[in-house]
């Protein structure tokens, strides 16, 4: 967008610390969340959820549910359309609503526990949980495979019959539960390990991790008779979900609105919808408002968590720490449906390094669990664990500082990465030198502790974004967008525009429109919030500004060209225009009822030119060696974030990441029996971390902005759970000399590890 | 003209080809040329990539123009959490 970059002048506004806009209202229960809306007739919306991780349906009978009082509908597959079946070539994102339309619904077979099997309306939730045990449902229950790498074996229960793994030669014969595989290659990795003088090799495993949202989803449909749907839904974006329920159900955009609530976390986990087009079907065939909303329960057995993984990693480099050759093999569950996040960490997972030699393989695998949701920086946190893990060895067999290996590996401007995609100015060794200045980096440890040290690379998103600014006859603002505010993202579009306008931060609401009410605005995700629906919001007033100028200019008989808009007033753009006194904002709002019109400006945008973001994370623990708990002392997140427009919550998307990172680290993990059922779906059993289990994030930001925007933003909300998996790892080698390549490092691994003898070090 | 760098996926639809030279005002030009001389890649180009021209990322913008010496890279669309 711009040509006048406001780079380096004094803000008013933009970078000093507010308060949210929507902060008030939160904190008093005020803000009206998924579950909080009541219509009048509304009924309780409830899904039977199948209790087999595999199984055909042979024949669903809801007749004893339907005869219940108080039951006005039930859904069950024969409610919705089939979707016809994608065909090759897939490209590298998959969005298949053969396979969308039997996640929200089981068709011919439940292939997880807590797949969808029927829904109910009635007009309690009581009658409606009552409801769900009188539906009979006929099962043949199949073997099931939860574990990806088990799913992959010759012999495995296979989930589509009709699924031949793509990306090999000669084309399998044979269904698989691999629905393909991805490869990306750089140089030559065979001379690469020749020219290294060591080469460490090992495998990674991860867990599925939920994305741990507070709020549950939760959303209330209200079906016309006239064809229109009203859809209130908590969710990261509601205008992808409008377009989404349409094709799902044959509807016209036209026809349906989304209202998107306050919403209570998301990650990337309220990207897809679940209930919503049951609850649609149920207010269709009821005639009434249906509210559907998850329990905790229900949001782990039926929600996408991100993929488990198995990595393998193999890194040569000489005796002077320059990497010589990177390998990866990727095995990622993609849970029931294809499409794990495999093209993110191929494209990311060594991507802040200079490389010359690299090779990664991924594997996209079936298994009978939940579909994969996208989680912050979705697919790379695990290649990032096996990855700065295994830097963290060479470093210690080399005798080699952690940082100054990175050091010397690290991409600057001009690096090709494995995509082919070369950088501009990216500033990682400048963040590394930043680290090693910093007094955490040498801070003493006591005894059992220990240091660890990661960085993690993502490429952010840009996309359609769109803004309206009206300004109202007091001259105060109306900000409307379309992005559900996550993480202080209104503080930031009220900030920037304030900032442009030359008025205070106070003066300005920000509202986020339904779909109806402003063109298309992609996801609250990828980072791209303040920087695209941003560049949107200042196009905006900028085109606001325009009509105050031209207003101006009318009042004084002159051109709008020799008109000037500074800190809030209309003025002369030079001496030779003449003498006018100033006219403020609030001064032309009062008067343009009677020349024209209210004054408002509009952008629809494309943003393009986000580029890449770079952190790093530290971070000391200790270890208590009689249990094998482990401790998180103290925490530093490096990260630069072009400019901070609301440093608190930028601040908040760091420390965030890092707390979630922790408890990936150390304590998650879905446990499931013999049957393929979860046994902890609940936030006692399943444990993530609680402010009590972490220290103080401190927090590193380092402002390079960024020339494409008008204010240097760079997305920050998913950089930062990239490194703390591996950071944490690294800390607890670094405390107890023995290595742990699986997580989450729980107390059974760390003492079953205290066991062994430790590892060699070339410092030792 | 342009020259293309084709990597990971989409050299998966090109067979040995690594990169070419395309004259293409813009990147709609760019996806039909590239279309016409792997069908299969084009099939998937507007859904599945976005395009680096001179290292700036571009998505979903057709009709971005490109420069004659520009070097332009098919990279995976991006998403995210």
């Amino acid at each position: 967008m711009p040509d006048d970059v406001k780079l380096t002048r004094e803000f008013q506004v933009v970078g000093h610390r507010k308060v949210r806009p929507d902060g008030v209202d939160k904190v008093t229960g005020r803000a009206k969340y998924g579950a909080d809306l009541i219509l009048p007739g509304m009924l309780y919306g409830k899904v039977l959820r199948s209790p087999h991780a595999h199984a055909i349906i042979k024949k669903i009978d809801v007749s004893k549910a339907l005869k219940l009082p108080g039951v006005k509908a039930i859904v069950t597959r024969d409610d919705f359309p089939d979707q016809p079946k994608s065909k090759p070539p897939y490209g590298p994102r998959i969005a298949d609503l053969w396979d969308t339309t039997r996640v929200i619904m089981a068709r011919e077979k439940a292939l997880f526990e807590g797949h969808p099997v029927a829904a109910v309306a009635a007009t309690s939730e009581s009658i409606a949980k009552q409801a769900l045990k009188l539906i009979k449902v006929d099962y043949q229950v199949l073997p099931h495979v939860i574990d990806p790498i088990e799913a992959m074996k010759p012999d495995a229960p296979i989930l589509h019959e009709d699924q031949f793994t793509l990306g090999v030669e000669p084309a399998p014969t044979k269904p698989s539960n691999v629905f393909r595989v991805m490869k990306a290659a750089k140089g030559d990795t065979a001379i690469g390990f020749g020219e290294a003088d060591v080469v460490v090799e090992r495998e990674f495993k991860t867990q599925a991790v939920h994305q741990g949202y507070i709020e549950p989803h939760a959303c209330v449909a209200n079906a016309s008779e006239d064809g229109s749907v009203d859809v209130w839904m908590s969710t990261q974006g509601h205008f992808v979900a409008r377009n989404q329920l349409a094709a799902l159900l044959g509807m016209s955009v036209g026809k349906i609105r989304f209202i998107s609530s306050e919403i209570g976390g998301g990650f990337g986990g309220k990207i897809p919808m679940y209930g919503e087009p049951l609850a649609v079907r149920l207010s269709q065939k009821a005639h009434r408002p249906v509210k559907m909303v998850m329990s905790r329960d229900e949001v782990f057995r039926a929600t996408g968590p991100t993929a488990g993984a198995t990595i393998r990693i193999k890194i040569g480099a000489r005796k002077d720490g320059r990497i010589t050759a990177a390998e990866a093999e990727l095995f990622y569950q993609a849970g029931a449906f294809k499409g794990a996040e495999i093209a993110a960490a191929i494209g990311c997972m060594y991507s802040q390094y200079d490389l010359e030699n690299v090779s990664i393989v991924g594997y996209d695998i079936v298994s009978n669990r939940p579909r994969i949701a996208a989680y912050r920086a979705p697919g790379v946190p695990m290649a990032a664990f096996g990855v700065e893990s295994v830097l963290n060895e060479i470093a210690d067999k080399l005798g080699i500082d952690t940082v100054d290996l990175r050091l010397k590996n690290a991409a600057k401007q001009g690096t090709v990465n494995v995509q082919g995609l070369r950088y501009g100015p990216i500033g990682f060794i400048e963040m590394l030198e930043r680290v090693k200045e910093h007094p955490h980096y040498k801070a003493p440890l006591g005894k059992n502790q220990g240091r660890g040290f990661a960085t993690g690379f993502w490429m952010h998103a840009g996309g359609l974004s769109c803004a309206s600014i009206n300004v109202q006859d007091d001259g105060t603002v109306t900000l409307i967008e379309g992005n559900p505010d996550i993480g202080g993202s209104r503080a930031s579009m009220c900030a920037m525009a304030a900032e442009e306008l030359g008025i205070p931060y106070e003066k300005v609401t920000t509202l986020i429109a339904d779909t109806s009410s402003l063109g298309f605005t992609f996801l609250t995700a990828g980072s791209r919030t303040t920087y695209a629906t941003g560049m949107a919001v200042v196009e905006a007033t900028r085109n606001a500004i325009k009509v105050c100028c031209e207003r101006a200019a009318a009042i004084w008989g002159v051109t709008a060209e020799q008109v000037k808009w500074e800190q809030g007033f209309a003025k002369p753009a030079s001496a030779n225009v003449g003498d006018f006194a100033p006219l403020s904002l609030s001064e032309l709002a009062k008067k343009a009822p009677m020349m024209g019109g209210p004054i408002a400006g509009h952008a629809e945008i494309n943003a393009t030119g986000q580029g890449p973001a770079i952190g790093a994370h530290l971070v000391d623990v200790e270890v208590d060696p009689e249990t094998g708990f482990v401790k998180p002392l103290r925490f530093t997140v490096f990260q630069d974030v072009g400019r901070a427009i609301s440093p608190d919550y930028v601040e908040g998307q760091m420390q965030g990441g890092a707390v979630q990172g922790i408890g990936w680290a150390l304590n998650e993990e879905y446990i499931y029996n013999d049957k393929g059922q979860l046994v902890n779906a609940g936030f006692l059993d399943y444990r993530i971390p609680v402010a009590s289990d972490v220290p103080m994030i401190d927090t590193v930001m380092i402002e390079e902005p960024n020339p494409n925007h008008p204010y240097g933003v760079r997305g920050v909300g998913e950089t930062p759970i990239v490194p703390p998996q591996a950071a944490v790892a690294n800390a607890v080698e670094n405390a107890i000399g023995r290595r742990l390549n699986e997580l989450p490092l729980s107390p059974p691994k760390i003492l079953k590890a205290l066991s062994e003898r430790p590892v060699a070090r070339a410092a030792e | 003209m342009a020259r293309v760098v084709l990597t990971g996926e989409a050299r998966r639809f090109t067979g040995d080809v690594d990169q070419l030279e395309i004259d293409a005002k813009n990147v709609m030009q760019l996806f039909r040329q590239l279309g016409q001389k792997f069908p299969e890649l084009g099939a998937v180009l507007e859904d599945g990539f976005a395009v680096a021209i001179d290292g700036e990322i571009y998505e979903d913008s057709l009709l971005q123009p490109i420069k004659p010496d520009s070097e332009v890279v098919l990279i995976p669309k991006i998403s995210g959490g």
